[in-house]
């Protein structure tokens, strides 16, 4: 009862945030040349606003008045915005002319980056971080996904490490047994939201490609250290294992429905022009 | 909570709809789409609300996974066999030109030039190199300590050194290359004390003399052979100048150009005549004659050519021209004087002394990469890589290695089906009781027989190569299951049990352009390709590797047919491989299964090597039997498929076969004679498993239990 309650608030509050946005003109302005409103997004109390200049320059003085409307919503309803590190943080993504100078403007200095607002009753100091976690996926300020796979590969390798003597590499349990395991309990710590990855680079997909078949070979007990070692290929053929990129493109056709059916608007329009600006 | 903000700019990202695509586009080529692939935003948005509606898409996807993997192990299966039966081919000493390859090599593929394989880069290629042929590169001979040879430096590790030689900027390379023999190379680990550490001590360079580089090798050279030169040539007045006696050079001016105009006023005079006019004239002055024949060479530079008389004929002029050469080539003082010029010419363009190198390429590929990932498929190219296959040609006939001396030795009937009466183990045991000094033992394998008796088996397939390759398998006959290549599929299926109507077929699997697998099969069709494929394959390897050893072998297969768009193993580019002359292992001979008592025509061929079948067939031949006038196509009233009758061989087939062989077996010289114990109980568990006659029934020519990998 009480989450339901939370959440008819949240929902509230997110639809007040964006009413309240709304009224700013560089909101607007840069929502209107982006040529899409893209609203808050809010899962339960882990909520991303994204927010679009027109300019690096004025993108500074945008976030501030946004930081006050959101703070000034969520005091109008008793709460009060954690801003410890880890909790609330902005992501600022500069790109375009002029992007280099507000780069070193807000990053190259000895503290940590942040934006201070002062509001009537409260000074709030926002840190700016490179990196950022939602709903368990890694964003970087580059956008680029390089990092997302990094802590994805690492993850795996942790829990592979962590059931190897219990279950992985138990040989009290069968092989295809334990490769049914592996698949559930591993691979989909890489897989979880790979069907959004786009532009990974060859390099990203051969560590995963190399992570996964070092695994299955100690799963299998047939590697370099046997002297008819068989090629990767020859490996992942004899034992008929799904290769990461099939793994990935399998993921990708299925949420591929998954946005056909559940998605906004706005999200299959960013698609296309995202698809429109590259080509 | 996160604010995540941006700027707005042009991306050079592709996009993940791009990405969306190439999948779809993979999709498409395994199974049908339930909608049009997308081209443009519209396309896209069509192909949103299909996709919304589609209710079969998550299995359409799965079933399309699947289909890829089963896809590519038979690709994979395909080419690991193909590679084995080229392995065997090389180790047994034939040569082997792929025509394509030496006519036309793709800048694409690296290619090896020891085995079949080929890979995308040069770097693929040199690793298989080094882990399969041991190659290794040439800068390691150049290595036998940490230091390197040409600067002295020293890098602490003989890897590092080789890092280092490779680097031709540098100009080490380019010091040694040449300059010293190779020698064995050296494996220097890493001293203890600098073990674990993760900053290695800075390179310090040798005190010691630097070796010189390329060019300073050739200027050393250039002056040891000018100095040689001029002191050979010091004493023979080949560098002394004539201007410093001019009143002698004068008179033999004077001399040499009457003389010449006494040549050219002679119609007659050859170039004989001018050397004898020309050498006459010096000689009699009392000078050396090496001194005389630098004034000859001074005179001919200077004043010859201006001698000539204006009314000379134009032939004339020619001889003259050829005369003079010719004796000019006779005197050394010319020929050491032209060398000299040589080598000044050759001094005076040497280039700087440190080499210059080219600077390397642009990359091919521009910023940004492409970082589209293609979902990797060589089922796609399995009908490219037949086609070269067909180029494939045997440059050498094999060599026959002898038969072995380790007894007992094997009869195999490879894919024998069920035993029974009057098949070919039955008939050969029978044979061989009349001899019973050949430590012969009959096989026959089949799971039919018995599960274990899988061709799949680990423990049966070494167990069958080692004695093959032991030269104990001496005789090996193998029925490939056919069903996947008959040429029934292609046509309508008749049931009676129906009344005589048509009904649904098994469809092709196979064409004869793509033998080993078609495009758009269901799952279990894969499989089914995938188990046939394995059989034919390992039974050709294994029939390969008895030929090569003085076993005889019979492969029977039907025969090819008429049409050429149907698929046959005879149309395959290993089977053409094998016989096609002159170096052929195995040749052909096709019969008809009705003479010996099939219920159909069923016309066969073998592929047969190391024996002769026609006199036996001849011999057993059934001569009381009608021609089948009904082809056996369609389901009878039973609901079985009448293929199911002449599925296993007619008996007289059987025996025409076993005679064949035993014939063979009793004139070979080295089973008769002495031969060693050989404990093998393998051997024995399968002769008596396969010697027990009450069991078995027919079964299906797929058994996807029994599938398994290769």
């Amino acid at each position: 009862m009480a989450d339901i309650a939370f959440n008819m608030l949240m929902a509230r509050i997110v639809n007040q945030i964006q009413d309240e946005l709304n009224e700013i003109p560089n909101y607007v302005e840069g929502n209107k040349a982006l040529g899409v409103d893209v609203p808050p997004i809010v899962w339960v109390d882990d909520a991303a606003i994204p927010i679009t200049a027109t300019s690096p320059a004025s993108f500074a003085p945008l976030m501030k008045q946004a930081l006050q409307v959101v703070h000034h919503i969520f005091t109008r309803h008793g709460m009060t915005i954690n801003f410890e590190k880890g909790k609330t943080e902005g992501i600022m993504m500069f790109r375009g002319p002029g992007a280099n100078l507000c780069r070193l403007q807000h990053f190259d200095k000895q503290q940590h980056p942040c934006l201070v607002v002062g509001t009537p009753t409260h000074i709030l100091t926002l840190r700016l971080s490179a990196t950022y976690k939602h709903l368990g996926v890694h964003q970087g300020m580059n956008a680029d996904i390089s990092l997302e796979i990094d802590v994805k590969i690492a993850t795996a390798k942790l829990a592979f490490e962590e059931i190897k003597k219990a279950v992985l590499l138990n040989r009290a349990i069968a092989v295809p047994g334990r490769v049914q395991l592996y698949g559930s309990l591993i691979l989909s710590r890489i897989l979880y939201g790979c069907a959004n990855w786009a532009d990974v680079s060859t390099a990203d997909l051969q560590k995963i490609e190399t992570m996964m078949v070092k695994h299955y070979r100690r799963i299998y007990d047939d590697g370099f250290w046997h002297a008819n070692c068989s090629t990767d290929c020859d490996f992942l053929h004899q034992h008929q294992l799904q290769p990461f990129r099939l793994l990935w493109a399998r993921h990708r056709l299925v949420y591929l429905q998954h946005l056909a059916r559940h998605g906004h608007d706005f999200h299959i329009h960013m698609l296309l022009m995202e698809k429109r600006m590259a080509a | 909570m996160d604010m995540i903000s941006t700027s707005i700019c042009c991306s050079w990202r592709k996009g993940w709809l791009h990405e969306v695509r190439e999948d779809l586009t993979w999709l498409q080529t395994v199974e049908a789409l339930p909608f049009e692939l997308p081209q443009d935003d519209n396309g896209w948005m069509q192909m949103f609300s299909s996709l919304a509606d589609c209710s079969t898409w998550k299995r359409t996807v799965k079933r399309a996974c699947a289909k890829h993997l089963m896809q590519e192990r038979i690709a994979w299966e395909v080419q690991h066999y193909h590679d084995a039966i080229y392995r065997e081919l090389c180790e047994a000493g034939i040569d082997i030109v792929d025509l394509q390859a030496s006519t036309a090599i793709t800048a694409e593929r690296f290619r090896c030039r020891e085995c079949p394989k080929e890979f995308d880069t040069a770097q693929k290629l040199a690793l298989h190199a080094f882990r399969l042929h041991g190659h290794i590169s040439t800068e390691r001979f150049m290595i036998q300590s940490t230091v390197c040879a040409g600067c002295l430096k020293d890098f602490h590790t003989t890897w590092r050194v080789q890092q280092h030689l490779r680097y031709r900027p540098n100009g080490c390379w380019d010091r040694l290359d040449g300059a010293r023999p190779p020698a064995v190379p050296e494996v220097i680990q890493m001293p203890d004390h600098l073990k674990h550490i993760k900053r290695l001590p800075a390179i310090r360079r040798h005190y010691g003399p630097i070796r010189p580089t390329s060019v300073q090798r050739r200027r050393i050279d250039l002056r040891r052979r000018i100095s040689e030169l001029q002191q050979a040539g010091a004493n023979d007045y080949v560098w002394w100048h004539p201007s410093s006696e001019p009143a002698l050079v004068a008179r033999v001016y004077n001399e040499l150009e009457t003389r010449l105009r006494e040549w050219c006023l002679n119609e007659d005079a050859s170039d004989a005549d001018f050397q004898n006019l020309m050498f006459g004239g010096l000689f009699a002055f009392d000078e050396p004659d090496m001194k005389m024949a630098r004034v000859f060479i001074q005179w001919i530079e200077s004043r010859f050519h201006d001698c000539w008389p204006e009314s000379l004929d134009p032939d004339r002029r020619i001889q003259l021209e050829a005369a003079y050469m010719d004796m000019l080539v006779d005197l050394p003082t010319w020929t050491m004087r032209e060398e000299m010029k040589k080598l000044t010419q050759l001094w005076c363009h040497l280039p700087n002394d440190e080499p210059e190198f080219e600077k390397p390429r642009l990359p091919t590929t521009s910023r940004p990469y492409d970082r589209s990932h293609k979902i990797p498929s060589s089922f796609g190219i399995m009908q490219v890589k037949e086609t070269e296959r067909l180029q494939w040609r045997f440059l050498s006939r094999a060599p026959k290695k002898p038969i072995g001396q380790d007894a007992p030795y094997y009869v195999v009937h490879l894919y024998s089906g069920r035993r029974r009466e009057g098949d070919f183990h039955s008939w050969m045991s029978t044979l061989l009781q009349q001899r019973p000094d050949l430590p012969v033992r009959v096989l026959s394998i089949d799971t039919a027989i018995h599960s274990s008796m899988n061709i799949h088996s680990t423990k049966l397939w070494t167990f069958l190569m080692e004695i093959a390759k032991a030269g104990r398998l001496v005789a090996l006959l193998l029925g490939p299951p056919c069903e996947t290549w008959s040429a029934a599929r292609f046509e309508t299926l008749i049931d009676q049990a129906l009344g005589d109507r048509a009904r649904r077929a098994p469809r092709p699997l196979r064409m004869a352009d793509a033998p080993w697998c078609i495009q758009g099969l269901s799952l279990r069709e894969l499989l089914q390709l995938s188990v046939g494929n394995a059989l034919l394959l390992r039974g050709l390897w294994l029939g390969l590797v008895v030929a090569l050893n003085s076993g005889a072998v019979v492969l029977e297969h039907p025969a090819m047919p008429h049409e050429p768009c149907k698929p046959s193993i005879w149309r395959t580019a290993l089977v053409l491989l094998l016989v096609r002359r002159p170096n052929a292992v195995f040749y052909l001979k096709s019969i008809q299964q009705w003479r010996f008592g099939s219920p159909g025509v069923k016309p066969t061929t073998f592929l047969c090597a190391n024996l002769t079948l026609d006199e036996s067939l001849a011999q057993f031949a059934l001569g009381d039997v009608q021609k089948p006038s009904a082809p056996l196509i369609g389901l009878s009233s039973t609901g079985v498929f009448r293929t199911s009758a002449a599925k296993e061989y007619p008996s007289a087939l059987n025996r025409a076969l076993a005679n064949a062989m035993f014939q063979r077996m009793c004139r070979h010289p080295g089973l008769n004679g002495p031969v060693r114990a050989h404990d093998d109980s393998f051997g024995q568990e399968l002769a008596a498993m396969s010697a027990c006659l009450d069991g078995g029934d027919i079964l299906p020519d797929f058994q996807p239990e029994c599938a398994n990998l290769a």
